[in-house]
């Protein structure tokens, strides 16, 4: 029959007519995304069509915003115009890569630690061992010692994050596995795997996209305090926290040097929060309007 | 010959411990105290009670499903509770179950094809192409339409959920099927569909039904015996004409005389019960019905009466009636 040999094809095609569908009711997370792609876009492009965000220009030293210099320049004279554009990739590659990192080790965790009790009481403790010291204390000690590097600011992020990201799952995983259909499951001869993998975890999927936006955004400010702190990226990167701690000393000369990072850095996790917010709104109405 | 399923002095305690540090003393919910029943083939044994008396913890005792903490499940003459791993796993496929709620029981994240395309996923039944055509004839045969084998659960009506349960519980060819309560999450109209399905399944695959319900009136229509459950054990079990006709524990007696007669000049009287179910953590000496039970005397308190067959498949748990 023709439906039964187009149903391979027509299920993506009707899931993507399902998210533009889903789209169009949420105005909010259709814009948060669109603001996200262009930051995304400015991220990619940015270094190819601007100054080079390296070259130092001792003439030009902190010079206001103005025509030569749109956003000014700071006591290098290097343009804070090409320096704030590139420093959205440092953000950007942070944040996602963080909420990739945490996401992926907090759901397999905490799926692990939900379904198997006897490795629930260890795993728990350690994380609540972790959650005990405050984050920026662990990633600056972590910091300081795997030295610093894009990289190592992930890891150093990432790991403060995971017990939130795991206990959220665990929780979740609670709570599915007293559901009639995992007994259903188990009583079709489902193995452990599968049943975690089909039965489980697409289920936990609409809390842990809503934390992901979250721990997205507060990688980002993470990152930030890092590198103004002076423990994050290598100060030859252009990111928005190195640039503010530099800009620190010349605030009340050139606030401009401080100012652009700020504001971007600020735009930038309050589109990512408001797009955490909308789609835990249009996921659990019954939680819209509440936890303000 | 054997039967299809029997169950031996199954029993589920749930041990607890009261105050700090179990200062309060110790003791033990009796869920399920020493029930006994044989399923023969092709029938459908009935087991009604009212809520809390244990029987979908009997459902998931059988399934394997909690642990239970004595006794054995005879399938096929095989026992279940002492099983594990890839043995259980593996004769899950000759027993499956329908559950009571169609909206809990299916996953919502997958598709109406796939919920009944899993066990055979499972056990390697066949290549892609032949759990198609199976998915298909299931459909059929549990009256859903092809077209819908790519809708969500969502898409369907509660009676349709339940036809797809049925269908995911037939796709391994059991021989038995626990019912938990099939019917009683749908609509009257729904539900008389529902069991003729039911009924013609059962005629067609020759299946043996363990049917869990608390409603009289559908039990009249589907059994071939009916057992009746008090707080955790079994009181009384007869054949479906005797037990419609002449029941005779006052716990059954009383469970029949509240069922709403449709005529409103035949006033029945009524013995309806008083008191409440006691605690199953604190259960009554002697008879456990006894607290509620209008004949109730001495005797009652001291000894708990033991299953008699008062006539040829008649059997009561009752001290006050005399054998035929």
């Amino acid at each position: 029959m023709a439906i039964s040999e187009n149903a391979g094809l027509v299920l993506p095609l009707r899931r993507t007519v399902a998210f533009v569908g889903f789209l169009r009711r949420h105005p909010t997370i259709l814009f948060g995304l669109a603001v996200l792609l262009v930051a995304i876009l400015v991220a990619l492009v940015s270094p190819y069509l601007l100054p080079d965000s390296k070259a130092i220009n001792p003439i030009y030293r902190l010079r206001p915003p103005g025509a030569d210099f749109f956003f000014g320049t700071d006591h290098l004279g290097r343009s804070i115009l090409s320096r704030s554009l590139n420093g959205t990739r440092v953000s950007l590659a942070v944040g996602i890569l963080v909420a990739v990192v945490v996401t992926l080790a907090g759901v397999t965790i905490g799926l692990l630690s939900g379904f198997l009790r006897r490795l629930d009481s260890i795993v728990m403790r350690v994380m609540d061992g972790i959650m005990a010291i405050p984050g920026v204390l662990l990633a600056i000690a972590l910091m300081s010692l795997f030295g610093s590097s894009l990289q190592n600011v992930v890891i150093a992020i990432s790991i403060p994050e995971i017990p939130r990201m795991a206990r959220l799952v665990r929780s979740a995983v609670l709570s599915i596995r007293e559901q009639p259909y995992i007994d259903a499951a188990i009583t079709n001869g489902t193995r452990l795997p599968r049943l975690l993998w089909r039965h489980v975890l697409p289920n936990t999927v609409a809390p842990v996209l809503v934390q992901a936006t979250y721990v997205f955004a507060s990688a980002m400010i993470l990152e930030a305090v890092l590198s103004f702190l002076g423990a994050g990226t290598p100060p030859e990167v252009a990111s928005w926290g190195n640039m503010m701690a530099e800009g620190r000393q010349y605030l009340q000369r050139a606030p401009w040097m401080t100012a652009f990072p700020g504001v971007l850095l600020a735009f930038l996790v309050l589109t990512v929060n408001v797009v955490g917010d909308a789609l835990r709104d249009a996921i659990d109405p019954r939680l819209a309007g509440r936890q303000k | 010959m054997t039967p299809a399923l029997e169950v031996r002095d199954l029993v589920k305690h749930y041990p607890f411990r009261r105050g700090l540090f179990g200062r309060g003393g110790s003791g033990a919910v009796h869920a399920v105290d020493g029930v006994s029943f044989a399923l023969p083939r092709g029938e459908t044994l009935a087991l009604v009670g009212e809520s809390g008396c244990g029987k979908s913890t009997i459902a998931k005792l059988i399934l394997r499903l909690i642990e239970p903490t004595a006794g054995t499940v005879l399938l096929d003459g095989q026992d279940l509770a002492d099983m594990r791993g890839e043995a259980l796993r593996q004769a899950r496929q000759r027993i499956q179950m329908v559950f009571q709620d169609p909206f809990a029981s299916l996953n919502p994240r997958l598709s109406a094809a796939d919920i009944v395309g899993e066990p055979l996923v499972n056990f390697g039944h066949g290549d892609a192409a032949a759990r198609s055509a199976k998915v298909d004839a299931l459909f059929d045969r549990v009256g859903l339409a092809r077209y819908q084998r790519d809708r969500y659960p969502h898409q369907f009506s509660g009676g349709q959920r339940q036809r797809l349960g049925i269908a995911r519980a037939l796709a391994l060819n059991p021989s038995v099927v626990v019912a938990d309560e099939p019917v009683s999450a749908l609509d009257v109209s729904v539900q008389a569909q529902i069991l003729n399905l039911l009924a013609d399944l059962q005629r067609d695959l020759g299946l043996s039904y363990l049917f869990i319900s608390h409603d009289l009136g559908v039990v009249e229509y589907v059994s071939t015996t009916v057992a009746v459950m008090y707080l955790g054990a079994i009181v009384e079990v007869a054949p479906r004409q005797r037990f419609f006709s002449a029941a005779s524990h006052p716990y059954s007696r009383a469970l029949l005389e509240a069922v709403p007669s449709p005529d409103p000049t035949r006033r029945k009287h009524r013995s309806l019960l008083q008191g409440e179910v006691p605690s199953a953590s604190a259960l009554p000496s002697g008879c456990r019905f006894r607290t509620r039970c209008p004949k109730a005397t001495d005797l009652c308190a001291q000894a708990a009466p033991a299953m008699r067959e008062i006539v040829p498949q008649h059997f009561i748990a009752c001290h006050h009636i005399e054998n035929a």
